[in-house]
């Protein structure tokens, strides 16, 4: 990919991801590689921070013999992806002015409710 | 890479940090690989554990050094176990060594000059001590004859003689106690350069099983 995503997009990304449902590490890893392009080993360092901030939580569920991880939004993680959001229409909005010169598509909605995909 | 070179590989990049967050990266990933369809790609898609370990370094403020992995093996082995630094030894042997044995000569000649100096202030110290409490003796002594020539004389020398004596058993205390003092210096500073010895040995030898 020419266009990398930066570190709060990834963080985002994720939030966005675990504000649908409780997941692991290794799906959310495909879905951001397959979305971004990003590396296998670029969503550790994302998930502990969050999860130090306390956006994320986690539980351990027991499967063939041992635990994996799964991790979920706290309401103070659902607060920081609602702020991401506006800051992601604008950023966007701003962005395709200057790329598509199309100013018509408002996005006058914006904010937590949108699904951002 | 197998699975457990991975992991291993990967704790040992992250010693710096606390063992709670060693940990917490190397369960994630144990369990990333377990979760994968393919290990064997999985790994080979995760990369360098070294490259890895230095992200979450980084994110934990962690000084990381720029070194590419291929490097990092090379820098750990001691300077001393390397063919070049006993190629430079050897080569300017020519150079080191008259310069070692002159500064070798000189390091004992100023030790040996010292404590011969010590020694003869040590004898000449006694020595004071000896005249000065032999002359008071005499002194004190001999001021008896004078007492039927004149009391002012006799009290005079008697006096000389008394703070003569005086003298002399300061200076053979002050002496005694200098030489008591010096001793117990060197003891200690050899004690001390013995510990540091045995604590450093301690440390290596904690030092390696990480």
């Amino acid at each position: 990919m020419s266009l990398p995503v930066s570190a709060p997009l990834l963080e985002a990304c994720v939030l966005a991801i675990l504000e649908r449902e409780d997941t692991y590490g290794y799906l959310i890893t495909q879905r951001l590689v397959a979305a971004t392009g990003v590396s296998e080993s670029a969503l550790y360092p994302v998930l502990r921070r969050l999860q130090k901030e306390g956006a994320l939580e986690t539980y351990d569920v027991a499967i063939s013999g041992r635990n994996r991880r799964y991790y979920h939004l706290s309401p103070m993680g659902r607060a920081l992806l609602r702020q991401y959001l506006e800051e992601w229409e604008s950023y966007k909005s701003g962005l395709d002015e200057i790329l598509r010169g199309d100013t018509a598509e408002t996005n006058t909605e914006g904010g937590a409710g949108d699904d951002p995909r | 890479m197998t699975r457990d070179e991975f992991l291993q590989a990967l704790r040992r990049e992250l010693s710096p940090l606390s063992p709670e967050e060693r940990d917490a990266a190397v369960n994630y990933y144990e369990e990333f690989l377990a979760d994968a369809e393919d290990e064997g790609v999985a790994i080979e898609k995760l990369g360098s554990p070294q490259l890895i370990a230095q992200r979450i370094l980084q994110e934990n403020g962690v000084a990381v050094p720029v070194q590419t992995p291929e490097r990092a093996p090379a820098a750990k082995t001691p300077y001393y176990k390397s063919v070049w630094f006993w190629l430079c030894v050897v080569l300017t042997l020519p150079v080191t060594l008259p310069v070692a044995l002159g500064l070798a000569a000189a390091a004992v000649a100023i030790v040996a000059g010292l404590g011969i100096t010590a020694l003869a202030l040590i004898v000449a110290f006694y020595a004071a001590m000896a005249a000065l409490t032999v002359a008071g003796v005499f002194l004190c002594v001999w001021s008896f004859p004078c007492l039927h020539l004149s009391i002012p004389l006799f009290v005079m020398l008697l006096g000389f003689g008394v703070c003569m004596v005086g003298l002399g058993v300061l200076t053979g205390l002050g002496t005694v106690s200098a030489c008591v003092g010096l001793s117990r210096c060197i003891r200690n500073a050899r004690k001390k350069k013995r510990e540091a010895r045995a604590a450093k040995a301690a440390l290596k030898k904690g030092g390696d099983p990480a």
